[in-house]
Order: structure tokens, then sequence, then C-alpha cells
């Protein structure tokens, strides 16, 4: 049941009840709704990006000596990415590094994950060769579509890998190379 | 004698500032939103299956993002100014970097690159942010690392 006070803060007309007080809420609710509706493109514009964190290998200065610079005190684990296609999963996937069975060439970023997954030593698989902090190098070539080393890039951090980073394109020359493999 | 009797006193709400103030709102945040959205190319970001991706911080960004087609060869948007992707295009790119890093050493670099561009397009702008961070490392005589966060898409699919 509407009371006459409700009906008097509603921008009701005034009537015998509630003389002189008249508060207008209509242009209040209008500009609450353009903001809303402003608010709502505009989370719908940026919907959905995301990050992965990479951290590139540091280029040490000859002045400015760091020591963090990535040093692979260890022989990375390589992997070669190559398109095929421009539709999703059509890529060549091929394993190079101290996992056993050499020559591994998954098909999809899902049997990388699995074949990543049980080369690292955990509880459940006790005979894995790698830790979590191997250095591990994507390596796509030249031709290779962002997205297919991206998903590539996603299996191995899903993986559990912690350190993970990209190789410059195998055909370029050697001045593109930070860290070579 | 009969009593002066007062009319009642007629109380509103003067709305008017209220409303100025909420208009003034929106021309702020929408001059702001195209500031924003300017840096950030439209492309098809990559969307790979189950990312572990997370979702953007609040450290200071520099936005870099990676065309598939360019005007002229311009592939390479670093903010609002535009690159070639030729050699001398990736050095002006690094040069930018590192005046960035110079003002900003805890920058972080976002780097969208559309799902369609080949590697050889993207290799070239990690290795100007590294070699804009050891600039700008030389520069200041102090450490900076080259830190940049892939930017993908979560797929509302999925």
């Amino acid at each position: 049941m509407r009371s006459a006070r409700h009906a008097r803060l509603s921008g009701a007309p005034r009537n015998s009840i509630g003389q002189g007080f008249g508060l207008n809420l209509t242009p209040m609710i209008d500009v609450v709704f353009q903001l809303l509706i402003y608010f709502l493109l505009g989370a719908s514009l940026a919907q959905g990006e995301e990050m992965y964190r990479l951290d590139l290998p540091e280029r040490e200065h000859p002045r400015v000596r760091t020591g963090m610079s990535l040093t692979l005190e260890e022989a990375p684990l390589t992997i070669r990415v190559s398109s095929q296609g421009a539709e999703r999963d059509t890529y060549i996937i091929s394993v190079e590094g101290p996992v056993s069975g050499a020559a591994l060439q998954p098909s999809t970023a899902a049997d990388l994950e699995a074949l990543l997954r049980s080369a690292v030593l955990s509880s459940d698989h006790p005979d894995g060769t790698l830790t979590r902090r191997h250095p591990v190098l994507v390596a796509p070539s030249s031709n290779s579509r962002w997205e297919h080393a991206v998903d590539v890039f996603n299996a191995v951090v899903r993986a559990g890998f912690e350190r993970v980073n990209f190789l410059p394109p195998v055909q370029t020359g050697p001045e593109l190379s930070e860290v070579e493999p | 004698m009969p009593r002066l009797r007062r009319a009642p006193a007629a109380i509103e709400a003067n709305l008017t500032p209220l409303i100025d103030m909420s208009f003034l709102l929106v021309v702020f945040f929408v001059l702001v939103s195209r500031i924003t959205s300017s840096e950030l190319a439209p492309m098809n970001l990559p969307a790979p299956n189950d990312p572990l991706s997370s979702e953007p911080g609040d450290e200071p960004r520099a936005v870099l993002n990676v065309l598939a087609r360019g005007d002229d060869g311009d592939i390479y948007q670093l903010g609002n100014t535009m690159f070639n992707g030729d050699e001398d295009g990736v050095q002006l790119l690094r040069e930018r970097l590192a005046a960035l890093y110079r003002a900003t050493p805890t920058m972080l670099v976002n780097l969208r690159a559309d799902r369609a561009v080949q590697y050889e397009r993207v290799a070239p702008a990690l290795r100007a942010i590294t070699l804009g961070a050891a600039d700008a490392s030389a520069a200041l005589n102090a450490p900076i690392p080259p830190r940049v966060q892939l930017v993908v898409i979560r797929d509302p699919l999925q």
C-alpha cells in the first residue's frame, strides 16, 4: 500500500494531504540510468582481457652488472612450434631436451601439457626428471601464428613450469637472440 | 480578532547542482575512456583453451600493440604512436621504450598481438623491449628488468 509520504517523495502531484513538498526525482533517475548504460557499455568493451606474466631475459649492460641475467645453468627444454594453417590446432609441436622419450611430437597443446606434467618430478610422477624451475623455451618458427605460440605457452604454464620464455624466430639471425638454445 | 494563518512553506530540493555534477562526471569518464581505449588497438587477441592467465593489476604499464595489418608498414603501436616494422621503426620503438623505462623503471609492457600475426613480427617487439630496458638501465646505472604481460582474451564460452 502506497503511503502518502511515499507518494509525495516519488513526485506525485500535490494533494490535500501533502501540501507544498514536491521532490522531482525524474532528472536524477535519468542521469543515473545514463551512467549505468555508460558503465555497462564500457565494461563490455574491455571484456575478458587477461595477462600472462613474461619476464624477458635481462641483457646486462657492461656498466650495469646485476647478476640477474637469465643464465641457463641447465639445458633448457625447447618446444618448437610450426603453424600448418590458419585454423586452430593446425600446428606441429616438437619437444627437444631432457625429457624421457626423445623426438617427442605431441599433436595438440593438451597432449603437450600431459607430457610435460608427466616429466615433472612430483608425488604423482616420482620418475619425473624435471623440476618446475627448469627453463623452458618456446621457439615458434618465423611464420607461426601468434595464437599457436600462445597456445603452446599456455600449455607449458599449465603444466606448472615457472621459467618460460620465447626464443627468437628460427630463421632470423643471432642478433635477435638473447638466449641461445 | 481573526488569527492570521501563514501559507505552508514550500520545501523543494534543488536538484540542479546534482545534475550538473552528474553530467560533468559523465563527460570526464567519456574523455578518460577515449584516452584509454585509444591505446588498445582493435584486434583479435589469442584465446587459448583454459588459460592460466590473470586479471591485470594496477602497476604502471605501457601498451604495445602488434597489428596484423598496418598502414604503410606501421605494425607497432606504443600508446598512441605508430612505428614501422622495418629496422628503423624497431629502433625508434626501442628508443621510445627506453625513454618510458627511464621515466618509470618499474613499468610493465602489455604486449597485445593479433592472433593472426606471424611470430617474426612479435619477436622484434620483444627484442625492442629487452634492449629498451637495457638502454634505460645503462642511463640510470640501475638494473631495470624488462617485464612483459602477454595479453590474451578469455573466451566467454569456455
